[in-house]
């Protein structure tokens, strides 16, 4: 009989992918959750008929609708965890892995990080203690763009001039993959000395560095920052909320940010035999997946705009460098891809080898070459306009180029 | 011990080892030749391979350098050259390539002769050195880009571009001021009728890109020729690395083998030779002197050509030009003239401060009208020295630089070029520049021939305190002119094969 694992809140971000994996790896997996098999919400007491037999349990279920400074037992989420922990070890499963926070801190500054705190002690000070192992998870990014992480993969691609605070805060991203992989190692691996483990990378990054990484990995330029103080960071906030089109900021995930402070991992890592990846590449390929059609939509409108009638070949190589050059996708608007001609207002001279989008023009003209040599010219008029309007252009492309930097 | 694994162990397959190798085995002398590359690839690919690179290379931003050098056949033969030799440049782009056939892989094809004037100073007749030229001449195959069916000695020609064509009449029709300018079709290393092996120029103008039916010489060829001899061998991804004497020498290669014969002939370019004599040559505080051509390039517009297309031709030089700008024997340079409408738009549309989209309808529209002069000036008016980096052991730096007072002849050369243009109703325009010293890639003088002490070698290229050792690349031209090096280089080495074959027929008998 395949190995019984428990995972609460298997919908979120963490725990579907949790699932997916303890599947794949041939564990019969048992989710607790509201809308599941065995209807379950924080707070409740979990049968003891879905906890027996279990190896081990991960708790990932957090309700974000407690009131932030409600005493501790009336803190759903203190009290709950608490409840199935008890639970657990009354049933006799060997592990429960209470998913916390590399925030998690007394002195914390956002409720959160007070909060996962808070359960941090208190099941160090319960009955299930022997069983509990504490997992304090660093910035997870990767897999589908929710939750914490497509916030900030939105942000960092929303333009190349940022408000921002804590921009020199040390923040430590660990991949999706990596944290399943950690939580389940601990979930099922049998001896385990340390209570506390840190899963995220030794060396932190800055914030600053970290939403870099995300805007590059999404094929898009440089990001410029302009640092802002946390209490006009919070009003921003607020104001999110109130504009459409933008994506809303709680101000929590700010102050959680604002609060961060590394941990010390190394021994952790060493532990659980996680090898922790660069972000920067895995990111560029996760992306660069999703993005293979709008890609190759723009490297037909780049084809276009030169004036050349896209055979499949010329594609084909066009979006593979675009795509080795890292410049894929460009992020060109879907008017600009509708209507090539429109990047005219954009398009930088040809001498300027470090902007994108001349980068991106070269590439197009370089992957057409091979079959134009007997291709058709413009012809004189053909070319006067095309230098002339170029010329003419030159103060708005100079104003609006930057976009595509 | 084992015997000699040969009479003669050449190493190095570019122009200078394989035109050693020639007269060796014609006098039925065992040569090995170990060469630090390979085959560097079939040429027979399509042509959307040969422009953009088997792995996409070229699809990489334009590093501002010729664009010969940027073509993916050119990353091919010089990258392995750049990791693996341990020599930088400090001011000094040092060009080597370790790759079966050399530099000729990529070479511009373009042949001048020294004369008597030119060779006073060397320790040989110019006319040995001449009948090495007219040998290397046969075997390469040469001709002449002219307008006329035939050129004057019978050499079989190719079609001038029709813009050269133009600038060239104009040159006989409006004698110059004085003697000191010459323009004439280009003297090239391309083959005008077809010979065994190799194709005659199909004019398919984009030579760039390497040659895929052999038209352009490149020494790669001849090796198949050589390796139908049964006295020849030649070894790959051999790179010599150490060079011991005892009784005979023995070469030790980067993969651990080596190899021994009673001789050795260099031919690993100046700057590969450079680095194997680095433990033999007490280097000392300046380092070796290098010389190299500083190098000038102009674009001209030649308006009555304006909206013209191009006429088929070969995208490598249709013009030769010659101009004194000084009274001493060596103070001409030299250069050439290509047709941009010939050449790949790409390097031209890069440099423009228009739009790509503009750029291109630009090149079109004047392309064919466009011509780019390149002038090579002797190498005493460079300042290179190649440095052992004591500190990390082997490695060399190439230090590059001018000749003192070299700014201003450039500038007095500059207006009498500017004077020339004009008369053959050329507009210079703006963008002419001087190039980083190394770009030239024609680099001798290292050992000089005739010249005493621990640098020098003798008239036949033996290294002075090591018998046995001999040089037969650019090293050891005791000086520079601006004309063209490697046909020079090829007859010189030509000629020390032969002197080499002689002697050591004697001393067997
Ligand atoms: C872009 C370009 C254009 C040029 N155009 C012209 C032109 O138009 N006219 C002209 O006259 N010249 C031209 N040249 C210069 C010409 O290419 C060189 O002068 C010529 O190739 C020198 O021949 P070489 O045999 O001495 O050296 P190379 O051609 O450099 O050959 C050296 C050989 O030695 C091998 N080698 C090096 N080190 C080792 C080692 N340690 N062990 C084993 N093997 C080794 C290499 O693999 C190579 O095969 C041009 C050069 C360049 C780069």
């Amino acid at each position: 009989m395949a190995p019984r694992l428990i995972i609460t809140g298997s919908t979120g971000y963490i725990g579907a992918r949790l699932v997916a994996m303890a599947r794949e790896r041939g564990f019969d997996v048992v989710e607790l959750g509201r809308r599941l098999g065995p209807a379950w919400r924080i707070g409740d007491e979990p049968a003891a008929s879905d906890l027996e037999g279990a190896i081990g349990l991960v708790h990932l279920a957090h309700s974000w609708a407690t009131p932030p400074e409600a005493a501790e037992e009336e803190n759903v989420n203190i009290s709950g965890t608490l409840k199935l922990a008890e639970a657990a070890k009354a049933a006799g499963v060997p592990r429960f892995v209470f998913a916390s926070s590399t925030s998690s801190r007394r002195e914390a500054l956002n409720v959160y990080g007070r909060t996962k705190f808070r359960i941090e002690e208190h099941l160090a000070a319960c009955k299930a203690a022997p069983i509990v192992r504490i997992a304090r998870i660093g910035l997870v990014y990767g897999g589908p763009r929710t939750a914490m992480y497509g916030l900030m993969a939105k942000l960092a691609a929303l333009s190349p001039i940022l408000p921002m605070i804590g921009l020199s805060r040390k923040v430590q991203p660990i991949h999706l993959d990596e944290v399943a992989a950690g939580l389940l190692a601990l979930a099922t691996g049998e001896n385990q000395p340390l209570k506390t483990f840190v899963l995220a990378p030794e060396k932190p990054i800055s914030f600053a560095a970290w939403l870099r990484i995300l805007r590059r990995g999404q094929g898009k330029g440089n990001l410029h920052f302009i640092p802002v103080p946390l209490t006009a960071a919070l009003l921003a906030c607020r104001m999110t909320k109130l504009l459409p089109l933008i994506p809303t900021v709680d101000p929590e995930r700010v102050l959680g940010l604002a609060g961060a402070a590394p941990m010390e991992s190394s021994e952790s890592l060493r532990l659980l035999k996680l090898n922790l990846a660069d972000p920067a590449p895995t990111l560029a390929g996760e992306f660069g997946q999703t993005h293979e059609e709008p890609s190759r939509r723009e490297a037909q409108a780049l084809l276009r705009y030169l004036g050349i009638a896209p055979t499949e070949i010329q594609l084909q190589r066009l979006c593979e460098g675009l795509r080795r050059e890292g410049l894929s996708p460009l992020g060109l608007s879907p008017a600009m891809i509708r209507h090539p001609g429109l990047l005219a207002l954009f398009e930088p001279p040809a001498n300027r080898t470090r902007h994108r989008l001349a980068q991106a023009l070269y590439l197009a003209d370089l992957a057409s070459e091979p079959e134009r040599a007997s291709g058709k010219k413009v012809g004189f008029f053909g070319a006067m306009l095309a230098i002339s309007s170029d010329v003419l252009l030159f103060p708005l492309r100079v104003l609006l180029a930057g976009r595509y930097r | 011990m084992n015997g000699p694994d040969a009479d003669f162990i050449i190493i190095g397959s570019g122009p200078a080892g394989v035109s050693a190798a020639f007269p060796l085995i014609a006098a039925g002398r065992r040569v090995l030749m170990l060469d630090g590359g390979d085959d560097a690839g079939s040429q027979e690919e399509s042509r959307s391979v040969r422009v953009l690179g088997s792995n996409l290379e070229s699809l990489r931003t334009d590093d501002g350098s010729s664009p010969k050098l940027q073509t993916p056949a050119a990353r091919g033969i010089l990258e392995p050259f750049r990791r693996q030799s341990g020599i930088t440049g400090d001011g000094f782009i040092p060009i080597g390539s370790l790759a079966r056939g050399g530099l000729s892989n990529i070479w511009g094809a373009q042949i001048s002769y020294l004369d008597a004037e030119d060779i006073a100073n060397w320790p040989i007749d110019i006319a040995s050195l001449q009948r090495s030229y007219e040998h290397v001449a046969k075997r390469i195959g040469i001709s002449r880009n002219a307008d006329v069916a035939i050129d004057a000695d019978g050499e079989p020609v190719l079609p001038l571009g029709a813009t050269a064509a133009h600038v060239l009449h104009r040159h006989q029709a409006v004698k110059p001021a004085d003697g000191s300018f010459r323009l004439f079709p280009a003297v090239n290393a391309i083959l005008s009728a077809a010979r065994p092996g190799r194709a005659a120029c199909d004019l398919r103008d984009d030579c760039l890109y390497g040659c895929p039916t052999g038209a352009i010489y490149n020494s790669r060829r001849d090796l198949l020729l050589l390796r139908k001899s049964p006295h020849f061998r030649l070894l790959d991804n051999m790179q010599a690395i150490s060079l011991t004497h005892s009784s005979g020498w023995t070469v030790g290669t980067a993969d651990g083998s080596s190899f021994s014969a009673p001789r050795i002939i260099l031919a690993a370019g100046v700057l590969g030779t450079a680095a194997l004599l680095a433990d033999l040559l007490p280097f000392g505080e300046q380092g070796l002197r290098l010389l190299n051509s500083p190098t000038l390039a102009v674009p001209l517009l030649c308006p009555p050509r304006l909206l013209r297309s191009p006429t088929p031709t070969h995208s490598l030089a249709q013009l030769g030009l010659s101009l004194r700008y000084g009274s001493g024997a060596s103070d001409y340079v030299t250069g050439a003239i290509y047709e941009v409408g010939t050449l790949p738009a790409q390097s031209f549309i890069n440099r423009m401060p228009l739009g790509r989209k503009a750029g291109r309808a630009a090149f079109e529209l004047i392309g064919s009208s466009l011509l780019v002069g390149t002038i090579y000036y002797p190498g005493d008016q460079s300042h290179s020295y190649i440095r052992r980096d004591e500190t990390a052991g082997k490695r060399l730096t190439v230090r590059g630089g001018f000749a003192d007072g070299f700014g201003l002849r450039d500038e007095t050369l500059k207006k009498m070029l500017r004077r020339e243009w004009k008369r053959l109703g050329l507009i210079q325009l703006p963008g002419a520049s001087l190039a980083e010293p190394g770009i030239d890639a024609h680099f001798a003088g290292t050992l000089p021939m005739g010249a005493a002490g621990p640098f020098g070698t003798s008239s036949d290229g033996e290294l002075n305190l090591h018998p046995g050792l001999y040089v037969v690349d650019g090293s050891i031209l005791p000086d520079l002119s601006s004309k063209y090096v490697t046909m020079t280089i090829m007859a010189n080495a030509d000629r020390i094969a032969h002197r080499l074959a002689e002697t050591e027929a004697n001393s067997a008998l």
